[in-house]
């Protein structure tokens, strides 16, 4: 079976910096899979991510989409993801509508298909009527919902997601969440960064941990447990800060 | 006044850069070594116009002596600074004052809306010194070694540049602070912006040129007063902004009348300034969070879900951000009135077209001998004015922390490029087709000669695009934390205006040979538009083929 989501001894330096951002790191992601990505602020999740999706270009390893590598066949490996970045940066002069046409457009969904899901995606989110609306009138939560909105649009069969649920209320939190899971459940796959350990643990099939860079832990919860009674809060905890008393 | 001091180091900081040069200077030589020599590069075609600017204005004085009027340069000089400094100064101060992305911020911290305009207006004069000291210099140097001027007449003059382009900033700081007022209370606020801030522009052009038009009618009166006083011709071009005659006696009448027209300019431009500080310590800050206010629309929405190939849903975005962010829309759409105003000039002000040459204008464009000549010197004249738009120039840098959308999604980057081209090109092909248009009205071209010089400003705007967009591939300005920082302090611009100089002389060269060897208007459009053509379609593929390689390089 082919992997989602491959990567292969991925590393990345900034080049204003000497430190590896992210530092030899592999990992695979199976179909129906909602896989958490976990680690401190600075851990290179982010960087790994942007790598992913074609953001930022890889110094070192390969990454592969579908069985479609990033670098050498971009455009059929992102025309499997839906992303979702950490900030809420779009286009705020367009309105809600006119950024998800566009996402349509350049994705190539069919009028009727896109309709449906532009609908569908709005009324979750109850953002119809503000889908008429300059995204710049939007609040943070809502901003959020539209890019969600338009990453889910032409249906990938590969989520990506930094902290997804950043600024989501309730409500809208929940429902992404059962997307999450139906999604999975046809056989797709979601690959998430979150700093909400009780999600993760309740979400994610498994669960890799990175620190400073490397990947530091991969697996189920259960795998990842040192004792029967441990939360992942505690597996963190610990794996993190052996992590950084290790390079001490 | 510390907080002031404080708010206008901060704000000159992240205008200018210091902070992040010092940091490439100590961490990354080779990003620092690029932005110098960018500044080098752009130094050195200063230097070009400065040195053209300088002869011209030698040989005006050299006229000028022979006719005992030779402080006529300091009055020329003044009214050139004044006026580009009142009519680009109301953008400027827009942008600064009412469009920048920190309003809110500043809105939020304790320091008083009178210092905070004050900053805003402070940063703004400051940035307006390098163009006023460039106007200034030659004159008043060629001027004092002349007359054999004192180190006091350099201190002066110094003085007077200093507060030159104070009044031009406190009129175009009160025009923009009435039309703020009125936004706050509109609904359409970008649009009233943008109108409001063309028909200012449009009404300080028509002022400026009603002023000139005042000059007397009759040449013989205009004789006689010039016997009268050597002054005279300095009054009457004064009129157009009258600070420069204030500068010109400052420095060239001598003793008490020096002392009394200096203290005048200082005088006006405080009193002014303090005026306006006024009204700004009541009403700036309404305006300012004006543009944060956004309306609601109730009842149904009516969603629309047309389908677009990828180019054009590319552009269609490019357009609709341009037109809807007022400091893109003022800085790359003002093109398209600003030319034909530019040209309709004679027009507006009576006494200009009855003019002799003038006249003789008309009379060229009318006979059938003068058509090649006309054709070419009107395609290079328009090209020249469409490449100082920066929509195409700064297409990239715009994007901001967007670009990771472009990044990220499946178009390749060749496609984008040619639909970010397009999109700047339609504007730049915008602005040409209405000066063209405008040129049939002024000169009385003929339809023919101007759908000739049409085909040629459109074929020549697209490698001088070209070349702006190539600059911006490379080297795009993403981190800014305001918009006119991606469109009005942007290089980029700069750079595109200068590539598409060389490539116009290079063309206005080639159109002078050719008319060494043939005057048929029909053989030199046919040589001309497939030479254009040629480079044009060279220059496309170029970016096209550079876009892959500069899309891994920026970093989002």
């Amino acid at each position: 079976m082919v992997a989602m989501l491959s990567i292969q001894n991925v590393s990345k330096t900034y080049s204003k910096s000497k430190v590896k951002a992210v530092d030899n790191i592999s990992l695979e992601v199976r179909p129906g899979e909602i896989f958490g990505f976990l680690g401190p602020n600075g851990a290179g999740k982010t960087t790994t991510i942007k790598m992913i999706t074609g953001i930022l270009p890889i110094d070192e390893g390969r990454i592969t989409i579908c069985g479609y590598d990033i670098e050498k066949d971009p455009i059929k490996a992102k025309m499997n993801i839906g992303f979702v970045p950490d900030n809420h940066d779009v286009y705020e002069r367009l309105k809600g509508i006119e950024y998800l046409n566009f996402i349509a457009d350049v994705y190539d969904v069919p009028t009727d298909v896109r309709k449906e899901r532009i609908n569908k995606y709005l009324e979750m989110f109850e953002m119809k009527e503000a889908a008429g609306q300059q995204i710049k009138s939007y609040s943070h939560g809502m901003k959020q919902k539209i890019v969600v909105a338009g990453a889910l649009i032409h249906q990938p069969p590969l989520w990506i997601m930094d902290e997804p649920l950043t600024g989501l209320d309730p409500r809208a939190a929940h429902l992404l969440k059962e997307e999450m899971n139906q999604h999975c459940a046809k056989g797709n796959t979601v690959f998430f960064s979150t700093h909400i350990l009780e999600v993760a643990e309740k979400l994610c099939h498994r669960i890799g941990i990175i620190n400073k860079g490397k990947i530091i832990a991969v697996g189920t919860i259960d795998e990842l447990r040192k004792s029967e009674d441990a939360s992942l809060e505690s597996i963190f905890l610990s794996l993190t800060e052996e992590g950084s008393a290790g390079n001490a | 006044m510390r907080k002031f001091f404080s708010l206008l180091k901060t704000q000159l900081n992240a205008q200018f850069g210091f902070t992040n040069a010092l940091y490439n200077l100590k961490n990354d030589r080779k990003a620092f070594l690029r932005g110098f020599g960018i500044f080098i590069a752009v130094l050195l075609s200063a230097a070009y116009f400065i040195g053209f600017y300088t002869f011209f204005i030698y040989q005006v004085y050299k006229g000028a002596s022979a006719m005992n009027m030779p402080h006529m340069i300091l009055t020329i000089a003044a009214i050139c600074s004044g006026v580009i400094v009142l009519i680009f100064g109301v953008f400027y101060i827009l942008g600064a004052l009412f469009l920048a992305k920190d309003t809110e911020f500043l809105a939020s911290l304790p320091i008083q809306q009178g210092s905070v305009f004050m900053a805003k207006f402070a940063m703004v004069l400051i940035g307006e010194y390098p163009l006023a000291f460039i106007l200034m210099l030659p004159p008043v140097i060629i001027y004092g070694i002349g007359m054999q001027k004192g180190v006091l007449y350099y201190i002066l003059a110094i003085i007077c540049t200093l507060f030159l382009p104070f009044l031009p900033l406190v009129i175009s700081s009160f025009l923009s602070l009435v039309l703020m007022n009125v936004v706050s209370r509109s609904k359409r606020r970008d649009l009233i912006i943008i109108i409001g801030s063309i028909l200012m522009v449009v009404g300080l052009f028509i002022a400026q040129n009603y002023l000139v038009s005042m000059m007397p009618d009759n040449p013989e009166d205009f004789a006689k007063a010039l016997m009268e006083s050597s002054d005279a011709i300095v009054r009457f071009m004064g009129r157009a902004f009258p600070p420069s005659v204030w500068v010109t006696s400052a420095l060239s009448a001598g003793g008490a009348e020096s002392a009394l027209n200096l203290l005048y300019l200082v005088g006006v431009s405080v009193a002014a300034f303090l005026i306006v500080y006024l009204l700004a310590s009541f009403i700036y800050q309404r305006g300012a969070t004006a543009q944060l206010e956004t309306r609601k629309t109730t009842g149904k929405v009516r969603l629309t879900y047309k389908r677009s190939s990828q180019i054009f849903a590319i552009f269609k975005n490019e357009w609709l951000i341009l037109l809807r962010t007022p400091i893109y829309a003022l800085n790359s759409l003002m093109m398209i009135f600003v030319i034909p105003l530019v040209m309709l000039m004679p027009l507006f002000g009576g006494n200009f077209a009855k003019d002799s040459d003038m006249q003789l204008l008309f009379q060229l464009a009318g006979s059938a001998e003068s058509q090649t000549i006309l054709m070419l010197v009107l395609s290079g004249f328009i090209s020249l004015f469409v490449m100082i738009n920066p929509a195409v120039s700064t297409t990239f840098s715009r994007e901001g922390r967007n670009i990771w959308i472009l990044k990220n999604i499946p178009v390749k980057p060749e496609t984008q490029v040619y639909a970010k081209l397009l999109a700047g090109y339609s504007v730049s092909f915008l602005a040409a087709a209405a000066a063209v248009i405008t040129s049939v009205i002024t000169f009385r071209i003929g339809i023919l000669t101007a759908l000739m010089i049409l085909i040629l400003c459109g074929l020549a705007t697209i490698p001088v695009n070209a070349a702006g967009l190539y600059v911006d591939l490379i080297r795009p300005k993403l981190k800014w934390s305001n918009p006119q920082e991606a469109i009005k302090q942007n290089m980029n611009a700069v750079l595109e205006m200068l590539f598409g100089f060389i490539i116009i002389s290079v063309f206005a060269v080639i159109a002078f040979l050719l008319l060494k060897l043939t005057t048929n208007i029909w053989y030199t459009f046919g040589i001309m538009v497939l030479l254009l053509a040629a480079v044009s379609y060279l220059c496309v593929m170029f970016v096209g083929k550079a876009a892959g390689r500069a899309y891994r390089n920026f970093e989002a």
